[in-house]
């Protein structure tokens, strides 16, 4: 079942002098197993969007289903077990290792599973599968989280949603923080977990992980959708508008151009498909 | 003058046998700007930490600053030379306006009122924040509290800035606001030295010295040319190269031999159109 949004708004302290509009009107379908990158200011409504999602916020008109939760601004739609929502959605929210609170990694990772009614052994079961899927090895298990790198932490905070086996993973800036390597290894665990049907929301200011790893991106200003398409389109879009940054490739490509060169950004996604779009123009 | 000299510096932390930094040797030169690389969990934040004065005094080896050998007797004055900015712009935001903020160390060190506001004006001027003086830090982005940080930190008139990963948690609008700032603050006063520990290599690229560190030890040392050519072994302790040098090594292996010292992204655009 897809995800659908339709005319969501949303007003934070509605009626308040505070209040303020985040977003106004977002009607978008999500289909399940892509790859979905959600980018803009910030202040642009991105995390609200997420939020909703789950139903940690509730819309102000508009609603959102998911499967057979409807997260709705109409109290006679809105589904009344919404907790069930959040062990379909995952949402890793920014820096989650400063959410780590447990003594060992095993324990902190079962939380959530056991949680949503799953027995000590089968948490613990489901928290040691999660734990290596994310790349950390056994001697991890019974380790204090507050032992462990910046690298491994963020692991472990990911372990954790994983462990509740999310249909839908939400992701807020995964990658802030980590070094090249470790970015690395995130976005292949991601792909991975995409690649065996796990819908992902990518929330991030990173365009170059974007463009690299997306198949789909949607562009958000003032809370509407200004752009939804293939990240490839983001050629054509000047993201200095929207205060983003160019993705590094597509900066080179636009200098190649002014230096006479033109290449066809489509396939571009990482220097790797730059280096072969340049051999091909070449020859 | 050197601004800081590391002589054969080792350290573990208490109950740990396993050293953080080995053996380690480097220094900065009075207005040089000195970038130290590594990755994750290489030793690099205690080293900041060290020379700071901030973990006391039990390695071996010798650090000094300004020519003052550090311990316990001189760290007080050779701290008033140094200015530290942390990562985490929430976790050293001290005040409840951005004045106080930046006011805090000038109260530490008794500055008479009359001269403080003075102070303020001109530091919150310098980082583009004094028309947000009577602001919360809740209302400001991550780079507008970093700026708030750096501001406080240059009202102490520091000779050397130590930037421990000062970048790493904002955007990419943050970040490129602290590195302009960097800039326009080496531009303006020649003689203040800077140590910035990153890894971001891009920002790296564009001081005057890189040092990399692994595991604790030094590995590489030189220009930022001299450094990022070998990228094969900055890749071998989880390093990335800067995009030009990448993209020129993922070139060779189509086939393309792209000249060595053809290390920016203007240059390696103009000789592939040649």
């Amino acid at each position: 079942m897809p995800i659908t949004y339709d005319s969501v708004h949303f007003v934070y302290a509605a009626g308040s002098p505070f209040e303020s509009a985040a977003l106004n009107g977002i009607s978008l379908v999500i289909e399940p197993g892509s790859f979905v990158a959600l980018v803009g200011r910030t202040g642009s409504g991105k995390s609200t969007m997420a939020q909703l999602l789950n139903a940690l916020l509730v819309p102000t008109s508009g609603e959102v289903v998911v499967d057979e939760f409807v997260n709705s601004a109409d109290k006679k739609k809105r589904s009344r077990k919404l907790k069930g929502l959040r062990k379909k959605v995952g949402l890793v929210f920014q820096f989650p290792e400063y959410q780590l609170f447990l003594d060992t990694v095993e324990k902190d990772v079962a939380y959530g599973p056991k949680n949503f009614g799953a027995s000590r052994e089968e948490a613990l079961e489901k928290a040691h599968q999660a734990i290596l899927e994310v790349g950390l090895d056994a001697s991890f298990f019974e380790r204090s989280p507050f032992a462990l790198s910046g690298g491994e932490k963020r692991k472990v905070a990911i372990a954790g949603i994983l462990a509740m086996e999310p249909d839908v993973l939400v992701l807020d800036e995964p990658t802030a923080g980590l070094d090249p390597e470790a970015s690395r290894e995130a976005l292949a665990l991601f792909r991975k977990i995409n690649a065996k049907g796990t819908t992902i929301i990518l929330v991030s200011h990173d365009m170059d992980l974007v463009l690299e790893a997306a198949t789909r991106l949607i562009v958000l200003e003032n809370g509407k959708v200004v752009k939804d398409g293939d990240p490839s389109s983001l050629f054509e879009v000047d993201l200095t508008s929207y205060a983003l940054e160019e993705p590094k490739v597509f900066r080179f490509v636009d200098l190649l151009k002014k230096n006479g060169l033109e290449l066809s950004p489509s396939n571009i996604r990482d220097v790797e498909s730059l280096a072969k779009a340049i051999k091909e123009a070449k020859q | 003058m050197k601004a800081l000299e590391v002589k054969g510096l080792s350290f573990s932390y208490s109950g740990d046998d396993s050293e953080v930094v080995h053996d380690l040797s480097f220094s900065i030169e009075e207005g040089e700007y000195v970038s130290l690389i590594g990755h994750n969990g290489s030793g690099k934040s205690t080293l900041a930490k060290l020379v700071s004065g901030l973990l006391g005094f039990s390695y071996r080896g010798e650090i000094s600053v300004f020519g003052t050998v550090l311990d316990k007797k001189s760290v007080r004055a050779a701290r008033r030379d140094i200015g530290l900015v942390f990562q985490n712009p929430d976790n050293q935001f001290v005040g409840s306006t951005v004045e106080e903020d930046i006011a805090f160390g000038l109260e530490n060190r008794e500055v008479p009122r009359e001269k403080m506001q003075a102070i303020i004006d001109e530091y919150s001027e310098e980082v583009g924040m004094r028309d947000f003086l009577k602001k919360s830090p809740e209302g400001l982005s991550g780079g507008q509290k970093q700026r708030v940080a750096i501001a406080g930190v240059l009202a102490m008139e520091p000779r050397l800035l130590i930037l421990d990963e000062a970048t790493s948690m904002l955007d990419p609008s943050g970040k490129s606001e602290i590195l302009s700032l960097i800039h326009r603050l080496k531009d303006k006063n020649a003689s203040l030295s800077i140590l910035s520990i990153t890894h971001d290599v891009e920002e790296a690229a564009k001081s005057d010295r890189v040092i990399v560190l692994n595991a604790g030890r030094k590995m590489m040392e030189g220009t930022p040319k001299e450094v990022f050519a070998r990228s094969e072994e900055l890749a071998s302790i989880h390093l990335d190269a800067p995009f030009a040098y990448r993209l020129a090594s993922a070139l060779r292996a189509e086939g393309i031999e792209v000249p060595s010292d053809i290390v920016d992204e203007e240059s390696l655009a103009r000789w592939i159109c040649r």
